[in-house]
């Protein structure tokens, strides 16, 4: 196999092919944190259904967003901002210049923590999911 | 201090500040107050309480800057060039959809 050209760039290489734990980290951060504010845009523009539709607006909106996909939709939010919520708590204590050395054991740490968060709360998702009848 | 390096911090500051918030208000809505279905009503009776429209002022305008800025960051690391550009699209679309989102949460108290 040729050597890689090393170029110098400002961006990052996005081929997972190269990706090694930190750009993992990197790459999901950027993931979920994309998923958030498009996320937050679409609440923002339901919520504001109030402002356009008056009281009677904002109560049909609500109802027409109870089902079983919306459970769904919110399960991966939660599974994006616990993930997002972690990682950036990881970051910042980087930034702070603690545990820059052990930063890839700090990132399993990480995803450790978000896989028990996740897991835990999925039951509540779930019990929410087959609540709702099709 | 320089400008980028009060966002920078602020980015920061608002990560924490968020972090609280948004568990905070994802517990009420889903374990402390939940309803079967959000009415018109109930979000009334809610955001009368000065504690939750704190709450939910306070996750608008930082979700909002925590998330505009963070686009900022991905667009600066692709296109470098188009930052101050960008800065000023995207603080200009944060402070629309901030008044935007406080007409819902005004329109509530009435």
């Amino acid at each position: 196999m040729a050597q890689r050209q090393r170029d110098v760039r400002a961006y990052p290489d996005l081929n997972p092919k190269y990706y090694r734990t930190g750009m993992w980290s990197y790459v999901l951060h950027r993931i979920s944190g994309v998923a958030i504010i498009v996320f937050l845009l679409m609440h923002i523009w339901e919520i504001t259904s109030v402002t356009r539709g008056g009281a009677e607006g904002f109560t049909s909106t609500m109802a027409a967003l109870e089902s079983r996909w919306f459970v769904i939709g919110e399960w991966m939010l939660f599974l994006a901002i616990t993930f997002h919520a972690t990682n950036g708590f990881r970051l910042i204590l980087h930034d702070l210049g603690k545990g820059v050395r052990q930063q890839k054991q700090w990132f399993w740490v990480v995803f450790a923590l978000s896989a028990l968060i996740v897991l835990a709360g999925s039951y509540f998702f779930w019990q929410k999911f087959v609540a709702f009848s099709w | 201090m320089k400008t980028s390096l009060w966002v920078w911090i602020w980015q920061r500051i608002s990560a924490v500040l968020l972090l609280v918030l948004v568990w905070v208000h994802f517990g009420i809505m889903h374990f402390v107050d939940p309803t079967a279905s959000i009415t018109f009503a109930h979000s009334t009776l809610r955001l009368q309480n000065a504690l939750y429209f704190l709450v939910d002022s306070c996750l608008l305008i930082l979700g909002l800057f925590h998330g505009l800025n963070g686009l900022r960051n991905i667009i600066l690391d692709y296109w470098p060039k188009a930052g101050r550009a960008s800065a000023w699209v995207l603080g200009l679309l944060g402070v629309v959809l901030t008044v935007y989102g406080f007409t819902a949460l005004f329109a509530f108290l009435n």
